[in-house]
């Protein structure tokens, strides 16, 4: 399972799927109380990633690589922040304002220092 | 000495770009990327960008792309693009793209902004990176709808865009407007008039609209079309016998797009007409004061996997759909038949050997003239219905 984790400071608690895939395809500018969108993901071609992508967003890997080329490259936004690793994905979203991120890896779920956000 | 240091330098600093991971130079609010590609074809008759029944690498596209958070809800994004493609493009850098976003709407179930400056024109499924080759399909994008003649027309605007988005339980609906002044060149002369006439086109104005439907899964995307432009044309006080005089370009867009997406296919084909209304430059253009073209494509693409990918595309393009065998226009002008058609099958394949590099190889076996290039091919009856084409292409982005 994929825990969704976001920087303490995002006021909410729980996002609809649909929502979700709009922040991770660099479309959500601003959380809902006007603070900017910081998204981080892990290397977008490895399988920590594609799983994520499949399982929470609900769609093929392939599609948001090409939803984030396709607006980077028409000026209509920017691209994720790439992390090494669920460590360093921890960190960022940890002190990143408006961060969020996602992990895979179940040594890594369950941190206090940043906020579970519910999917439903 | 001195040389192989130098040497030794550049190489170290290709490697290092290599080995860098998208984007190239990132702060907190701004990000820089952007991409190289050279291309070479050949023909075995007629010319595709430059010289190419001798092999020519007259294609090269660079582009160096920047976007800033300025605030929350404001971004500054601009990219400048050099496009050398034989007569067509002379590799002049040019701004693409330079605009200001305000969004002054958003919440969970939707957006809507507007953006200000030099606007991307929201044809298709395609055209607002139609430069990029990591963006398209295919080295060539289906040249029916995608024309490379007339490019600028299709390129940008200066002006507005709205835009909009809404959320349902079961997809998203975007839509956009890009309402302003479309770029326009010698090029459009060429593309609309078919040839460079005395006399310029002195001003533009224009609208393109799109909207799309998808569900959340993408698996598929519906889209639609509509626009106008209008180019006043500035002509000679007595023009030359069929020459044209002052009057205006009228052209009306309107077309469709549908793509079904698997995980490891993806089916596209869209469709365009385009009707043009040129009867008030008189000379010529009076004999046939409108007319209207009819192109579609449709394109399978298999993605082996996330290195290798095949395509097959059949493009059809009928410059007047009441005259598809174009016996009228030779009739008319003298122009050989086969100019105002083009079926085009198309079979590529794709390899990313590694995560910023892309190579392309593909094959196109075309009968009839329709999209082919005046600047290339200046001499009408030198150029011939069928031909083959091959072409290779090799992209770096960062």
């Amino acid at each position: 399972m994929s825990e969704v984790i976001v920087n303490s400071d995002v006021s909410i608690d729980k996002v609809s799927r649909h929502y979700l895939l709009s922040v991770f395809s660099m479309r959500a500018r601003t959380w809902p109380d006007g603070q900017a969108v910081r998204v981080f993901i892990l290397p977008p071609y490895q399988p920590p990633h594609k799983k994520f992508v499949k399982q929470e967003l609900g769609l093929f890997p392939y599609q948001l690589i090409k939803i984030w080329d396709r607006a980077v490259f028409s000026g209509a936004g920017q691209s994720p922040i790439v992390v090494a690793n669920h460590r360093e994905m921890l960190e960022r979203v940890k002190s990143t304002a408006g961060a969020i991120g996602y992990i895979q890896d179940p040594k890594f779920q369950g941190g206090d220092d940043v906020k579970v956000l519910q999917v439903d | 000495m001195l040389k192989s240091y130098k040497w030794t330098r550049r190489t170290a600093s290709i490697i290092f770009l290599l080995y860098l991971s998208n984007p190239v130079v990132a702060g907190d609010n701004y990000e820089v990327n952007g991409f190289v590609t050279q291309g070479y074809f050949y023909t075995d008759n007629n010319n595709f960008y430059g010289d190419s029944q001798n092999g020519s690498f007259d294609f090269r596209e660079l582009g160096i792309n920047g976007a800033w958070n300025l605030k929350d809800d404001l971004l500054l994004s601009g990219q400048a693009v050099s496009r050398l493609a034989g007569g067509v493009d002379d590799g002049d850098p040019v701004i693409d793209y330079l605009l200001l976003d305000y969004r002054f709407f958003e919440d969970q179930n939707g957006s809507a902004g507007i953006s200000f400056g030099r606007n991307k024109n929201p044809f298709g499924l395609y055209n607002k990176t139609r430069d990029v080759s990591f963006t398209r399909p295919s080295i060539v994008l289906p040249q029916s709808l995608y024309f490379d003649k007339a490019r600028n027309l299709e390129l940008s605007s200066d002006g507005i865009r709205l835009y909009g988005r809404k959320f349902f339980d079961s997809g998203v609906w975007d839509s956009e407007l890009v309402a302003g002044i479309p770029r326009k060149d010698k090029n459009i002369e060429f593309a609309y008039l078919n040839r460079d006439w005395d006399g310029e086109f002195s001003s533009s104005k224009g609208y393109l609209f799109r909207t799309e439907y998808r569900p959340h899964d993408y698996s598929w995307v519906a889209g639609l079309n509509y626009g106008n432009f209008y180019f006043d044309f500035d002509g000679p006080d007595s023009p030359a016998p069929g020459a044209p005089g002052d009057g205006d370009v009228d052209i009306g867009i309107l077309a469709f797009s549908l793509q079904y997406n698997l995980q490891h296919w993806s089916f596209t084909s869209e469709y365009m007409r385009q009707s043009i209304s040129w009867g008030s430059l008189g000379g010529l253009y009076a004999l046939q004061p409108k007319n209207v073209s009819e192109s579609y494509y449709v394109q399978a693409e298999r993605r082996i996997n996330d290195q290798l990918s095949l395509f097959i595309r059949r493009d059809i393009l009928y410059i007047d759909k009441n005259d598809r065998d174009g016996k009228r226009a030779e009739a008319l002008s003298g122009r050989p038949a086969h100019s105002q058609y083009a079926f085009d099958w198309t079979l590529g394949v794709g390899w990313r050997p590694a995560k910023n590099w892309l190579v392309r190889a593909e094959w196109h076996r075309i009968e009839g003239t329709g999209w082919l290039a005046v600047q290339d091919n200046p001499v009408a009856s030198d150029t011939e219905e069928d031909w083959d084409m091959l072409s290779l292409q090799a992209t770096y982005r960062f």
